[in-house]
């Protein structure tokens, strides 16, 4: 049974349109459910806990990569349940997942391809694509139960925690990396350049890539971790893989 | 293993690459291959290969299957199959291998055990298996 989540700005007027032809694909797919509106009244997770208890399945998220980000935490916590996108502009997160804009999305969930992929964890939330360290100053990251540390020599490095992630990595390195099936996350170390103008610029072709399950991210300051660009996370913060923990419905033309 | 030239990395081989701006401190254990070309304190592991860059500072004892060296190594090396130390490749320490080939310019201060034979053992089961103060293991007879 399948069950529509919209997200709150979709009210607007402009969206009326869209709306309506998806909705009639879904019809014509024969794949068209319960819609619900997010709102400030109820929380995501009463809503879809409620339609799970009432058989729903699979629950699709309408909105866009901020929709995606709110809705997929709830859902990993529920089982047997299959998530699903529809994004109503263009979207990083719907690219890498093979699902085209609007109505074309609902051809993909028709067709019903699903994966078992990885997310992250860092403290008690999850994250979808990454975990980022804005500053690497005095921040180390112990893995391996504390075996081995590993920091930043400059203090500079931009750090990031990927499963799924879509800032520059130099993938010429490795063709795997970030790849949300491999039961691993990736600290991605990346030290920063000079670019025109004199502003800061990521040096790719310097990366450092280490595969890990799980490392505690510690600071001699409290430092603010920013999971998939939204939620703030101070240290220190566990992070951890939860391996193949999110069932999700993808296209053909997905990066993975 | 490895036959790109320096800079160049293997592709769909590599795991972990520990670059230029980091170090790493403590016993590290890797499960594929590892790049250094920044800094390493302590302990180095894996099952696979290694190379270690030419601005690379690894200050680790270091157990490989097979190791290309073109910076600089002070520990004692483990490693089953073979070295490679590169023209400019700096190594303070004993290398327990099969195979070594050393290009004209490297430095290696310390002993070198090479037997194609033998099977490289880790550093803990030598060092148990060694007598203490020059006795045998059995025990003395009354």
């Amino acid at each position: 049974m399948y069950y529509y989540l919209y997200d709150s700005f979709l009210s607007d007027k402009k969206y009326i349109q869209s709306l309506a032809k998806i909705e009639n694909r879904l019809i014509d797919l024969g794949i068209n459910g319960k819609i619900e509106k997010m709102s400030v009244l109820k929380s995501i997770r009463e809503v879809v806990e409620d339609n799970v208890k009432s058989g729903a399945d699979t629950i699709i998220a309408v909105g866009n990569d901020k929709t995606f980000t709110k809705v997929f935490p709830v859902i990993a916590t529920q089982s047997n349940v299959t998530f699903g996108y529809i994004p109503m502009e263009n979207s990083t997160i719907a690219g890498i997942l093979g699902v085209p804009v609007a109505e074309k999305a609902c051809d993909i969930l028709s067709a019903r391809i699903i994966e078992k992929i990885d997310i992250g964890k860092v403290n008690n939330h999850y994250f979808f694509s990454s975990l980022e360290v804005p500053h690497a100053q005095d921040v180390s990251l112990e893995c391996n139960g504390g075996h081995f540390s590993i920091s930043s020599i400059s203090n500079t490095d931009h750090i990031q925690i990927c499963n799924l992630s879509y800032t520059p990595i130099d993938t010429d390195k490795q063709k795997n990396v970030c790849n949300p099936k491999d039961g691993l996350l990736e600290a991605v170390f990346t030290p920063k350049g000079k670019g025109a103008f004199g502003k800061d610029k990521l040096v790719t072709k310097q990366q450092s890539i280490f595969p890990i399950k799980k490392m505690k991210i510690t600071s001699d300051d409290t430092v603010s971790l920013i999971a998939d660009g939204e939620t703030v996370v101070k240290t220190p913060a566990t992070v951890e893989v939860l391996n193949k923990k999110l069932n999700i419905i993808v296209g053909k033309e997905r990066s993975f | 293993m490895f036959k790109n030239q320096e800079g160049e990395t293997t592709e769909k081989e590599t795991e972990t690459i520990i670059g230029p701006s980091v170090k790493v401190e403590g016993d590290f254990h890797g499960e594929g291959n590892i790049v250094v070309e920044g800094q390493v304190i302590g302990t180095l592991k894996t099952n696979r290969d290694l190379r270690v860059g030419s601005n690379a500072k690894v200050k680790a004892d270091v157990e490989a299957a097979n190791v290309l060296i073109s910076g600089e190594v002070i520990g004692d090396l483990f490693i089953k199959e073979k070295v490679e130390l590169k023209s400019s490749a700096k190594v303070t320490g004993d290398i327990t291998t099969k195979v070594i080939s050393i290009e004209a310019g490297a430095s290696l201060n310390g002993k070198c055990n090479c037997d194609q034979g033998a099977s490289i053992e880790p550093k803990e089961t030598i060092l148990k298996s060694k007598p203490r103060n020059g006795k045998t293991s059995k025990p003395e007879v009354l």
